[in-house]
This record gives C-alpha cells, sequence and structure tokens, in this order.
C-alpha cells in the first residue's frame, strides 16, 4: 500500500496562531510515518501559505519572517481539478525555476489544525470543500456554529440540553441607548442578579472577557467587548463551578472519550478562574500541549474517580446527542460546567479543533486509542467522507439555459 | 576533534559522552567477570513497577535513567501487556553492583533471577540504550525465556569509525596506558586528575560508585550475541540519534535473524519521550499483536 500524502495545516490568522503551531507539531510527531508522507503547511499571520519540513522545527521561527524565504510558498485553489497544492514560489531560487510551470503537490488528505477564526470557524473548510479536498475536521456548518457561542447554545437548548440563560447584546444597540439595553439586560430571564459575564460571542480566547458586579461595571464590560467584536453575550456567573470536558470522534460511528476535569482541584474553580486568570481562555489548548511534553501535567483530572458515573453518564449522552445535531466531525471537545451548589449541569461550548485534538482524554478511554490511532482514524473518517459525497447524483448540465 | 555526528557514537546518554572508550584492562578490578560468580544483589532488591494487564513485557532503561524513564510508555502498552518497569542495579530506587563492578551478563543474571522469581516462564523484553545491552544478553543466552525483543536506540555494536576517529581512539588508549603506568611507579594521580578530565566522559566522571561498571559495560561487542539471536526484534530508531546513530540500527537490522526496523523521523536517541510515546508504543503494540496473531 503507498503512503498517503497528508498535509497538516497550522498557524493561521488567529490570536491562538501559536498554540496551533503546537498541537500541529505534536501531532505530526505522532504520525504513522509507515502510513504517511506528512506535508507541513505553515500559514503565516500575513495569511500566506508555506510549505516544507523545516516548518517543523520550532527553531525555526526565530527568524521570522525572513526565514519564510527558506521554504515554499503554496496555495490551495478553489478548483477540484487540483486538489493539491499549487506552488506560488518555489525556495529553490534558480534561474530556470523562474519558468517553470508551477507544481502541484499532491494531497491525498487536509488535516486543518487550528485554533480560533479563519480555521476553526468554517473558512478554511469552505474552501476546502471548494475544491473538493479530503479533510479532517467539522464542516463548514458545524464548525461556523460551534464557534458562534450563542447560536450554538440555542441549538443545543432547543434539543433539550441545559445551557445557562443569555442574551446577546449588540454594538448598535448599545451605542443607540446604554440605560435601555443594561434594563433589557437585566430584565432578562435568568439575568436579574450580579454578578454577570460578559463575552464577545466569537470564540478563541480570553479577550475582551469580564465581569460585572455593578451597573457600572456592566456597561465598561460591554463597551470593552465592543472593542474586539460587535455582538456580546451576557450570562449570569455561577460562583462555584466545576468544569467538564469529554471528546466525541467521528469514526465509524461517534463515540465519546473519558471525561475530565481541566483543573485537579475541582469544585474550587470559578468562573473567573475559567476566565480571567492569565491566558485562561486557552488553558485546554494549552494544557493539553504541555501535558504531552511533560506528562507530569497535574492541571487536569482525567476520568476523575470521584466524579460520579451519573454525572459522566449525562455529560456522555448530550455530547452525542449535539455532535450527531451539529453534525460534528473528526475530533472535537464539548465543555460542559456543572452548578455544585445544585448539581445541574450546562452545557457551554464546543471546540471544533481543540488543544492537541484531545489525544490525552482518548488514549485513557476504553478501549483505548493511542495518538496515532486517533490520526489513523481521522484520515480513514476524511477520506470515508469524500468518497461518500462523490456518490451523490450530480445534475449540472445545461438544460434549463437550452430548454 | 571528532566531528559532531561521531562525537557521541562511542558513549551512552550524555552528549560529549567518552572521547575514549576506556575498556575493562585499564582498570585493576581483580577477579570479576560473570563466571561463577555470586551476585551480591538480590532479585528481590530489583524495584519495579508493575502496569497493564496481558503477557509479561519488561523494559530495561538507558544509563543514567530509571524506570521511570520508561514508564508513559509502559502505561501505553499496558493496553496488551503487564508491563514491568525496573530500576536496574545503580539506577533509580535499585542499590549499585559491588564496586568493582559489572558487565552487561551480571545485569542479565540478575534479571534473569528476577523474572523466575516473579514465576514468569516467558517475557517480551524491551531495552533503551544501555537496557538494550542487556536485553541482548537475555535474549541470546535464554532464548528458550524470551518472546519476542523490542529495541530503541540500543548499544551493544562497536561504533563505526572512520580510519581518523579509529587512530584517535587508538592514540588516547596509547596515552592512558602511559599514564597509568606512570602513576603506578610514581604514585602520582595523573590519570584521575588530568588525564579522565580531559579525556573521559561526563558519564564516566559523573559515574560515581557506578565507574568501574561504566568501563565494563561500556566496550563490550555484542555482535555474537546478536547473530545468535533467533527471536523476533522490533528495532525503533530516532533518526537523527547521534549517540547510536541510525547506522546502528541498520546494523542490528542485518545481524539479527527476524528483525523490523521502523526509523522515527525527527526523533533522537529517546524517541518514547512526549507524544514519541504514543508512536513507539503504537509500533510496539502492533509487534505484540503480529507475533500473537501469527
Amino acid at each position: 500500500m503507498s503512503k498517503k500524502n497528508v498535509c497538516v495545516l497550522f498557524g493561521g490568522r488567529s490570536v491562538e496562531h501559536e498554540i496551533s503551531m503546537i498541537t500541529a507539531i505534536q501531532y505530526i510527531e505522532a504520525m504513522d510515518r509507515e502510513l504517511y508522507n506528512v506535508i507541513p503547511v505553515y500559514i503565516a499571520h500575513s495569511g500566506k501559505w508555506y510549505m516544507g519540513d523545516k516548518l517543523l522545527n520550532k527553531q525555526f521561527y526565530r527568524k521570522l519572517p525572513s526565514c519564510l524565504s527558506e521554504v515554499d510558498e503554496v496555495t490551495l485553489l478553489p478548483d477540484p481539478t487540483v486538489q493539491g497544492l499549487t506552488v506560488v514560489r518555489s525556495a529553490a531560487s534558480g534561474l530556470l525555476s523562474r519558468f517553470k510551470k508551477p507544481e502541484v503537490v499532491p494531497v491525498d488528505v487536509y488535516v486543518p489544525a487550528f485554533h480560533g477564526t479563519y480555521g476553526e470557524d468554517g473558512c478554511i473548510q469552505g474552501l476546502l470543500e471548494l475544491a473538493d479536498a479530503a479533510y479532517a475536521s467539522c464542516d463548514v456548518l458545524s464548525s461556523a456554529v460551534a464557534m458562534n457561542k450563542y447560536i450554538c447554545k440555542v441549538i443545543a437548548g432547543h434539543h433539550d440540553v441545559p445551557v445557562l440563560p443569555s442574551r446577546l447584546v449588540t454594538r448598535d444597540e448599545f451605542r443607540a441607548n446604554v440605560s435601555e439595553t443594561r434594563t433589557k439586560v437585566l430584565n432578562s430571564e435568568g439575568l436579574g442578579n450580579y454578578p454577570l459575564f460578559i463575552k464577545p460571542v466569537h470564540l478563541g480566547s480570553s479577550i475582551g472577557i469580564g465581569k460585572a458586579t455593578s451597573d457600572a461595571e456592566l456597561d465598561a464590560a460591554l463597551a470593552e467587548v465592543f472593542k474586539y467584536d460587535d455582538t456580546a453575550i451576557v450570562e449570569p456567573c455561577v460562583k462555584d463551578i466545576m468544569e467538564i470536558n469529554i471528546s466525541v470522534m467521528d469514526s465509524e460511528d461517534l463515540t465519546a472519550s473519558v471525561t475530565e476535569i481541566p483543573v485537579g482541584t475541582d469544585g474550587v474553580l470559578s468562573y473567573e478562574d475559567k476566565y480571567l486568570k492569565e491566558g485562561a481562555g486557552k488553558k485546554g489548548k494549552l494544557q493539553g500541549a504541555q501535558e504531552s511534553q511533560g506528562m507530569a501535567s497535574l492541571s487536569r483530572s482525567i476520568d476523575p474517580e470521584h466524579l460520579s458515573d451519573d454525572i459522566k453518564k449525562v455529560v456522555t449522552g448530550y455530547a452525542l446527542k449535539l455532535a450527531k445535531i451539529l453534525g460534528a466531525s473528526g475530533v472535537g471537545r464539548f465543555d460542559f460546567i456543572v452548578n455544585n451548589s445544585d448539581g445541574s449541569i450546562y452545557f457551554n461550548e464546543l471546540n471544533p479543533i481543540p488543544g492537541s485534538f484531545a489525544f490525552y482524554l482518548w488514549e485513557k478511554s476504553k478501549p483505548p486509542v493511542i495518538y496515532p490511532q486517533l490520526i489513523n482514524k481521522m484520515i480513514d473518517r476524511a477520506l470515508e467522507r469524500k468518497a461518500n459525497k462523490a456518490q451523490y447524483e450530480k445534475d449540472t448540465g445545461f438544460k434549463a439555459l437550452f430548454n | 576533534m571528532l566531528t559532531a555526528p561521531y562525537k557521541n557514537m562511542l558513549g551512552f546518554e550524555n552528549s560529549g559522552y567518552l572521547n575514549v572508550p576506556f575498556n575493562s584492562s585499564f582498570i585493576k578490578h581483580g577477579t570479576c567477570g560473570s563466571k561463577g560468580r555470586t551476585l551480591e544483589l538480590s532479585a528481590d532488591q530489583i524495584q519495579y513497577k508493575v502496569t497493564g494487564d496481558g503477557p509479561p513485557l519488561l523494559m530495561l532503561h538507558g544509563w543514567n535513567r530509571s524506570g521511570a524513564d520508561l514508564r508513559p510508555l509502559a502505561e501505553l502498552v499496558g493496553s496488551a501487556r503487564t508491563v514491568y518497569t525496573l530500576d536496574l542495579p545503580g539506577f533509580g530506587e535499585t542499590p549499585p553492583p559491588p564496586e568493582d563492578g559489572w558487565d552487561t551478563s551480571d545485569y542479565s543474571e540478575l534479571i534473569v533471577s528476577f523474572i523466575q522469581s516473579k514465576g514468569l516462564d516467558k517475557v517480551s523484553l524491551l531495552g533503551h540504550s544501555f537496557g538494550g545491552r542487556v536485553s541482548l544478553r537475555i535474549a541470546a543466552k535464554y532464548p528458550e525465556i524470551v518472546e519476542g525483543i523490542i529495541l530503541i536506540d540500543s548499544h551493544g555494536l562497536r561504533p563505526m569509525r572512520s580510519f581518523y576517529q579509529n587512530m584517535r581512539v587508538r592514540l588516547i588508549k596509547l596515552a592512558a596506558k602511559v599514564v597509568k603506568t606512570t602513576d603506578k611507579l610514581l604514585g602520582t594521580t595523573i590519570f584521575p586528575d588530568k588525564f579522565a578530565v580531559k579525556f573521559g566522559s561526563a558519564d564516566y566522571r559523573n559515574a560515581g560508585v557506578l565507574k568501574n561498571t561504566f568501563v565494563k559495560t561500556i566496550s563490550e561487542d555484542q555482535e555474537s550475541d546478536v547473530r545468535n539471536i533467533k527471536a523476533r526484534a522490533l528495532l525503533l530508531w530516532g533518526s537523527e540519534d547521534r549517540e547510536t546513530p541510525v547506522v546502528m540500527g541498520e546494523k542490528f537490522h542485518q545481524l539479527l535473524s527476524n528483525s523490523k526496523l521502523i526509523i522515527l523521523p525527527g526523533k533522537g536517541h529517546s524517541p518514547f519521550h512526549g507524544v514519541g510515546a504514543h508512536l513507539c508504543a503504537n509500533y510496539i503494540l502492533q509487534f505484540l499483536a503480529e507475533g500473537s496473531g501469527a
């Protein structure tokens, strides 16, 4: 069997650019090279695409951006007849290379390893769809839905998966009348009492997130969000919460991993801890990365023994249900919160491309799935989805035009 | 000066390990050697941890490491095997060999009695670097108890040196002899104070109570052992390993009658560190499954 060409895409125009690099390099390190030829593609902050093995060495990036001239610049054309990567500028800059026809590097499967904007929200998935390429992640719609906190919660709530009450505030509404907006928020169901949490509706980082304990703070927090986003989401601030995460993989069937409590000292995690500590927004992602590097990270508790089977069961059920409704594919991570004072469980968010692809949850699952096996499943599934899509009937004649 | 890729070919884990392989004749160690000698350590002094479920697999670590080094890998392989991660004598929690030192045969005898003391009939062996030497000894001498052998960036074969490197090593060896004789005749301490500091490796200097063991084991050439091994073997090698370079892995592959060599791109002398544990476990689990399926 010949090796498959697998292109791992990372970096991207997102504040989580670096975290994506960690996820991708780690992913590539775990790939079975007996099965795959790896094609690393780094999307720089500028949005340009670069290809080459040098991109696998972290030290390479110390000399950004000048070092990028040492690797090929490539692009993916939205042209189904190409599907591979088109070399825009070859790193080998000989006299003859100028006259060469643009080379195309064939790719069997793309693995988007981005976090945040443009890579995790359906944008790159749209390009991959246009190119008719096989790719291992959620599709356009499920990515886009997952990355809009409000819409994701509305869908979950509609399907009887509990979510915390919330209200959207648009920048226009806020600018038109601050006090009226505030009154509307405070009159919304479940948002009558401070403290409240205010976040940009588009996920990705801790930027812009604030807590309000008074009218003045609410106004200030909303103003802060509107520096970064045109829509804010306001939620009640549950004091004593526990976060529970679980990964779902779209393999032959939807399969759920074991659960984890990201901070070992459960019960004392506040919303503030979750969102307001330095770099907290990237927490899940960073920790995953550190875990694999040190393997001694105690900042997460995987398949916690003290977590009741009932809660694990409920969370697993919700995650699988949501993955089906949202059409999640690849390996995603569903985050839940538990209100410790009354034991109620709420769905919080879906990370379509979680940090480290949540591999640390799969190695502890029953049966265990070690990272190279997880990668094989992702790649096989991507090829299968493409093959399934190719079976749809295409009615693309010119009957209407010439009738 | 040795060129970078060869600098560490002679030795164990530490960089710049040993510019000359002091062989055992350099140091007076009386009547040691494995033959007919009682080992001062007993199997029940070996500290170890067990994880997983299934037929037994023993993991033997590299020089200056301990069982803990291989434990993340053991956890992952534990889905198919009962994995014993041992602290070899002198490392981790296990007491050191006597001061006059052990060779790898001594180590292997103790591991075999450990295997017997646990009531295990047949085991798979995994050896990294120095642990590979010990695994090779066991597999060669006790084929009846070895199911299969997994070597990760293992020592055991003589490093392949260029003419220039060979000359340099010979010269240093000769100089060592001269210096030692001088020391003996004049009662000076030039060898430990000056010579070893300049030409010995960090591992040699830091070996402490294991100095003689280090000297005895480092220069062993186990090629004849390797030729005799009939057990299935899996060789995992980091492509960037500077200590036991890929050429050594290839040589093992050539000498072993039934082996599979997998080169791990971008990995160094310890390819099972970090996420590499998953990749190594992947190949190990496949190798073990093929063995039990056949």
